[in-house]
């Protein structure tokens, strides 16, 4: 297979990014005003073309959504949702359309704590503030020239963490991961191909990833059935063995943590909604029978955002039964009286 | 040792960095920026708010540091690590008021540095904010 590679021209004169990367998208994130100013300045001197700018984590999502730049630059702290939101609904959010996009997060604090709380949540790199001309070009091009291996397993969606160099392990494999069934994509030269007009690569490289994604997407999927059945089976048993439904309810704090985390990592709001009800479900009062109903319901409703997950015509029928479960299992609600 | 309003040496690398109409738009919309902050910042002391506060300080700081205002990144910084104390806030204030009136007297076409003589100045990564 052929491999793209960028030539850089020696360059005394000034800071420049070498000519393929004019061809670069960029998307600059950062709600203050002269800072959108002063990174696009930068970017235009470094020879990059296209500069998109958002001036929240949301609109930045929506503009990634209607069309993914190359590499998104964004702040960390803003209001409405931080960079390391965005960085999350990029990386696990199912209406991202690339969750292998490189992040750069930009950050007044360069200590160590700071950089591996970006760097767990997935950030592709780190531009500490006060940004310069040389600092900007270098990232960049550590970002478009030395791409990682990109992990994607449930818990975590990033760049190898581990910087030193070694042999990438095969598909699958989920050693240093910490989880099973992850899968490790080689580093690809998507970018630089794109960068240098190499079509093939980049048709070659962008089928490659979008099999993996698809991969991904279907365990991600399965795995969150999985939780959602095991959480089920074990309301099942505490109604049937109705004696000790109080103390087998209480054994299902496991699986319950396990849905709601998973739920809202990957933002799957209908069973995040549904799982917390319960939740406030088994932490009230208990009152019998009534408690047993209320459990019934939600096991209905688990059922039907399972299916929602994967049947588009079924959400509408379990966004509404979401919505009256939570009336019902509010705590003001009379429906659930207090115990007398 | 007071510290200078402004980083010369970082300064000069934007203006070298950046085409003399993007220096001029940064250092243009500035001001507006700063204020918004320091208004937020005084709004949220004022309701006791010191996570709000802190939020505010911390982008001031990260707004000054950017553009090489070195004072009002540190006493920004002070104030985003919990310092809001009567003396801290008027630091800051004192600091948001000099760094204006010096960006007004800024003459972007020559780009003329406001604080004098430059000497060695910590970046604001470099001080433990």
């Amino acid at each position: 297979m052929r491999r793209a590679g960028i030539k850089t021209a020696p360059n005394r004169d000034r800071t420049v990014l070498p000519d393929p990367y004019r061809r670069l998208e960029v998307l600059v994130v950062e709600d203050m005003a002269p800072m959108r100013t002063l990174l696009r300045g930068l970017l235009r001197q470094l020879g990059v073309a296209t500069v998109v700018e958002a001036a929240n984590a949301r609109d930045a999502f929506d503009a990634i959504r209607t069309r993914p730049p190359d590499v998104v630059i964004t702040d960390w702290h803003m209001p409405g949702g931080s960079g390391i939101d965005l960085l999350t609904w990029i990386r696990h959010d199912p209406a991202s359309p690339n969750p292998v996009l490189p992040v750069i997060l930009l950050t007044a604090r360069g200590d160590l704590q700071h950089v591996a709380t970006g760097r767990d949540a997935g950030a592709t790199d780190f531009l500490v503030k006060p940004v310069s001309l040389k600092t900007l070009a270098l990232r960049l091009k550590v970002v478009v020239e030395l791409p990682r291996v990109f992990v994607l397993s449930p818990g975590f969606c990033g760049p190898d963490r581990r910087r030193k160099q070694a042999p990438v392990p095969g598909r699958n494999d989920a050693r240093g991961s910490g989880e099973e069934q992850a899968i490790l994509l080689p580093p690809s030269p998507l970018l630089q191909a794109k960068l240098t007009g190499d079509d093939y690569t980049v048709l070659l490289e962008s089928r490659r990833v979008a099999v993996s994604l698809d991969e991904f997407r279907q365990r991600r999927r399965e795995a969150a059935a999985r939780d959602i059945d095991e959480l089920c089976a074990g309301l099942d048993e505490a109604l049937r063995a109705y004696g000790d439904l109080d103390q087998k309810l209480r054994a299902l704090a496991v699986p319950l943590r396990r849905c709601r985390d998973r739920a809202a990592r990957e933002g799957r709001v209908l069973v995040a909604r549904v799982v917390d009800s319960l939740a406030g479900v088994l932490a009230g009062p208990f009152q019998g029978a009534l408690t047993a109903r209320m459990i019934q319901l939600h096991v209905v409703a688990l059922a039907g955002v399972r299916r929602a997950e994967t049947e588009a015509d079924a959400r509408r029928i379990a966004d509404h039964l979401a919505a009256d479960l939570e009336a019902l299992a509010a705590p003001s609600d009379s429906a659930l009286p207090a115990a007398s | 040792m007071t510290t200078p309003l402004f980083d010369g040496d970082l300064l000069a690398e934007l203006r070298e960095g950046l085409a003399p109409e993007d220096f001029r738009a940064v250092f243009a919309e500035l001001p507006d920026a700063v204020r918004q902050q320091w208004s937020e910042l005084r709004a949220a002391l004022a309701r006791n708010d010191h996570g709000a506060a802190s939020e505010a300080a911390h982008s001031l700081k990260g707004m000054a540091a950017s553009v090489g205002a070195t004072r009002l990144a540190e006493t920004a910084c002070a104030v985003e690590q919990g310092a809001t104390h009567t003396a801290a806030v008027a630091d800051l204030e004192a600091a948001v008021a000099d760094t204006l009136a010096a960006m007004a007297t800024f003459d972007p076409p020559a780009q003329r540095v406001p604080d004098g003589p430059r000497r060695p100045v910590a970046r604001v990564s470099e001080i433990g904010c």
